[in-house]
C-alpha cells in the first residue's frame, strides 16, 4: 500500500547549520566541554548543599536558604560558561574558513552572505543553548530545596540568554574582520572580559568617586544622584551586576520589571527599567547591530 | 558560452586586468596561459563572481556576472588552484555538502555523491576524512565538488599545478571526459606545455592584458609551447645572461657546467660559451632576444631551438 502524498511544505535546515553542528558534536571537544561543566557544576552544588547543611538543624527555613545559594551559584557557572564558551564558538567561523582556504568555494555557491553569517551565529548559539539547557537539571536540586521563586529563574535566563546572543555575534563579526582566528578569538575574549568585568568595576569605582566628590547639598546631591543612576545603568550592562541588582531591587521592593530611583533627597522619582531587561533589551540590539556588519563586511569581500 | 567584454579590475593603484575582451566557444577547453601575476586568476574570480570588476561585464551562459551573479553562480563551477577542503568530512560528506550548497533535494545528494566520486575515481575513498587524500586525490575532488550542481561551465585554477606526470595524465583524461559530457572549460597554466594536449581554444596573458587569442593551433602556431634555445657566443656571460633574463618569453637560463646561470655566476669558459634558455614566448620574442643579444655586442655564433 502507497503512503499518500499529504503534499507537506518541506523545511530544511542550511547546509552550514547542520555541517557546523555535525562537526561539532563529533569531536571530543564537545562531550568534554560538556563533561567537565556539568562535573564540576554538580560536584560544587553537592559540595555547597554539603557545607550548608553542616551543623545547622534542618528546617524549612535552611533549607530554602540552601537552595537559594545553590541556585545562585548555578546562575553564576552559567554567566562563566557563557562567557568562556561562547565566544570561542563564533571567533574562529569565518577566519577558519580563510585560514584553511575553503572560503572561496563556499562564496563562489548561491549562498548570500547573510546565509551563511545566519547559520554559523545559530550554530555557535545553538551549542551554546544546549550547554546551558544541559544545566538544568541541576537546577532542579535548588528549586527542591526552595527559596527560590520562578520570578528569580525569569532574570537570570534573560540575562545568560542575552549574554550568549552578544558573545556569539560578537566572536562572528571579530571573525569575519579578523585575518586570523588566534587574533579573533583574543579580541573577543578581550572584549567580552571588559564586558563583564571591566564595566561594572568602572561604574562601581566611578559612582564612589562621585558621592566622595559631591558630597553636600542642592544641585551637587542631585547631580550625585544622576551619576548613580547612570552607574546603575552601566552596572546593568554587565551579565553578573545585572542579576545581582535586579535580585536587590527585587528582595527590597518586591518589584521585578521596574526599578524606582529617588533623586535629590527624594525630591522626586525615576522610574527605569529592572536592569536585567536593560541588559537583555542592550544586548539584544548589539547582537542585532553586529549581525548586519557581519553580513556587510562578508558581503563587502566581494567588492575588493 | 562566455564573453568577457572589456573587463578591468584594479586594486588601489595596481591594474591587475586591462580592457580584457576574449570569447569561450561552447563545449571548449579554453586554456589561458601566463605567468603568475598575469591577472588570469583574478578573471577567474571575476567570472566566479567573488570579485566585482572596476569595469565592464561578462556574459557566462547568457548571465551578466555584474547584475546577475547568482544566476551566474548557478551556472559555473569553479575550482581555485589552493584550496581546501573540511577535516570533519568525508569525501562523500564534502560532496553532498556542497550539493545542498546548491539546492540539490536532500534524496539526490547521497548518489551524486557516489556518482561523482566515481566520475573522480575516489569511489574507494568515499569514506576517507577529507584531509587525508593526497594533492592529486584532494584535486580530483575538487573537480567532483565543483560538479555537484551539474554547471554547464568549469572555471578552473591552474588544475595541474603540483601534480606528478601520471596525475596529470589522469587529470588530462578527466577533464577530456568531462568537455565530452558537454561542459565548457576555462583553465589556467603557467605555461603552453600544460595546455597542448589538452585544449581546444587558448589565449595568453601578460600583465593583465590578452596578448594572442584563438583556436589551440592558431595560438601554437604563433607561441609555440616551452621548448630550449642553446644559444653559443663569444663574449661577455654576464651581460648575455642579463639581456636574456630581461627578455619577453624567457622561463630560465642555464649554463652548462654552472648550477645555476641566472644566478649571476662569472664565465668561466674562456672562447665560446653556451647558454640553454627555457623559452615560453612566440617566434617574434625569440626573433627579438637574438636582434637584442647582437645589438648588444653578444657576437652569437649560433642561436637554435633543440628538439
Amino acid at each position: 500500500m502507497r503512503a499518500p502524498n499529504l503534499n507537506l511544505p518541506t523545511f530544511e535546515l542550511s547546509p552550514i547549520f547542520v555541517k557546523e553542528m555535525a562537526g561539532r558534536m563529533r569531536s571530543a571537544r564537545a562531550y568534554t566541554i560538556l563533561t567537565v561543566y556539568l562535573g564540576i557544576a554538580g560536584g560544587l552544588s553537592v559540595l555547597l548543599y554539603m557545607v550548608s547543611l553542616w551543623g545547622s538543624t534542618r528546617t524549612v527555613v535552611t533549607s530554602g536558604a540552601v537552595g537559594s545559594v545553590i541556585f545562585y551559584f548555578l546562575v553564576g557557572m552559567q554567566v562563566l560558561l557563557v562567557g568562556f564558551v561562547a565566544p570561542s564558538l563564533t571567533a574562529g567561523a569565518i577566519s577558519v574558513e580563510r585560514e584553511n582556504k575553503t572560503f572561496d568555494a563556499l562564496r563562489a555557491t548561491p549562498l548570500t552572505a547573510a546565509q551563511i553569517v545566519r547559520a554559523k551565529l545559530i550554530s555557535g548559539l545553538g551549542f551554546t543553548l544546549l550547554l546551558l539547557f544541559a544545566t538544568l537539571p541541576l537546577f532542579s536540586l535548588a528549586f527542591l530545596l526552595g527559596g527560590v521563586e520562578p520570578r528569580e529563574l525569569i532574570i537570570a535566563l534573560c540575562a545568560v540568554f542575552a549574554s550568549a546572543c552578544l558573545y556569539t555575534s560578537l566572536g562572528l563579526y571579530i571573525s569575519a574582520r579578523s585575518k586570523t582566528t588566534l587574533g579573533a578569538t583574543l579580541g573577543t575574549y578581550a572584549l567580552v572580559t571588559g564586558i563583564v568585568i571591566g564595566i561594572p568595576l568602572a561604574a562601581l569605582v566611578g559612582a564612589s568617586t562621585v558621592r566622595l566628590t559631591l558630597s553636600g547639598s542642592g544641585p551637587a546631591t542631585l547631580l550625585a544622584d544622576l551619576f548613580d543612576v547612570a552607574s546603575t545603568l552601566a552596572i546593568s550592562l554587565s551579565p553578573v551586576g545585572a542579576i545581582v541588582a535586579s535580585q536587590n531591587v527585587f528582595n527590597t521592593t518586591g518589584e521585578l520589571w521596574t526599578i524606582t530611583a529617588k533623586l535629590a533627597g527624594g525630591g522626586f522619582a525615576l522610574t527605569l527599567p529592572a536592569p536585567f531587561l536593560i541588559l537583555t533589551g542592550v544586548y539584544l540590539l548589539a547582537s542585532a547591530a553586529l549581525y548586519r556588519l557581519t553580513v556587510r563586511h562578508v558581503a563587502r569581500i566581494a567588492q575588493e | 558560452m562566455i564573453e568577457v567584454q572589456a573587463l578591468s579590475k584594479s586594486y588601489g593603484g595596481r591594474i591587475a586586468l586591462a580592457d580584457v575582451s576574449l570569447v569561450v566557444p561552447p563545449g571548449s577547453i579554453f586554456g589561458l596561459v601566463g605567468p603568475r601575476g598575469s591577472g588570469k586568476s583574478t578573471l577567474l574570480k571575476i567570472l566566479a563572481t567573488l570579485t566585482r570588476p572596476s569595469a565592464g561585464d561578462a556574459l557566462v551562459a547568457g548571465a551578466s556576472i555584474v547584475d546577475e551573479p547568482l544566476r551566474v553562480r548557478r551556472q559555473v563551477g569553479y575550482l581555485p588552484r589552493d584550496f581546501g577542503v573540511y577535516p570533519e568530512q568525508t569525501c562523500a560528506e564534502y560532496i553532498a555538502f556542497f550539493a545542498a550548497c546548491y539546492g540539490v533535494p536532500p534524496k539526490a545528494r547521497a548518489a551524486l555523491a557516489e556518482d561523482l566520486l566515481q566520475l573522480v575515481d575516489l569511489y574507494h575513498r568515499r569514506d576517507t576524512p577529507s584531509d587525508r587524500l593526497t594533492p592529486a586525490m584532494r584535486r580530483r575532488l575538487g573537480i567532483a565538488r565543483v560538479l555537484a550542481h551539474d554547471p554547464q561551465v568549469l572555471l578552473l585554477d591552474e588544475p595541474m599545478a603540483e601534480l606528478d606526470p601520471r596525475a596529470h595524465v589522469e587529470m588530462r583524461t578527466l577533464l577530456k571526459e568531462l568537455s565530452s559530457m558537454g561542459k565548457t572549460i576555462l583553465l589556467t597554466a603557467p605555461n603552453m606545455a600544460q595546455i597542448q594536449d589538452l585544449c581546444t581554444h587558448a589565449a595568453t596573458i601578460q600583465a593583465g592584458q590578452i596578448t594572442l587569442a584563438g583556436p589551440l593551433e592558431v595560438v601554437l602556431a604563433v607561441r609555440p609551447p616551452h621548448r630550449t634555445i642553446a644559444v653559443k657566443f663569444l663574449g661577455d656571460a654576464r651581460l648575455a645572461i642579463n639581456l636574456i633574463k630581461s627578455a619577453a618569453g624567457v622561463v630560465d637560463v642555464q649554463m652548462p657546467g654552472e648550477p645555476d646561470a641566472s644566478s649571476g655566476a662569472p664565465a668561466t669558459i674562456a672562447l665560446l660559451k653556451e647558454l640553454r634558455v627555457t623559452f615560453d614566448g612566440a617566434y617574434a620574442d625569440a626573433s627579438a632576444l637574438l636582434r637584442s643579444l647582437m645589438h648588444n655586442g653578444v657576437q652569437v655564433v649560433s642561436f637554435a631551438e633543440e628538439n
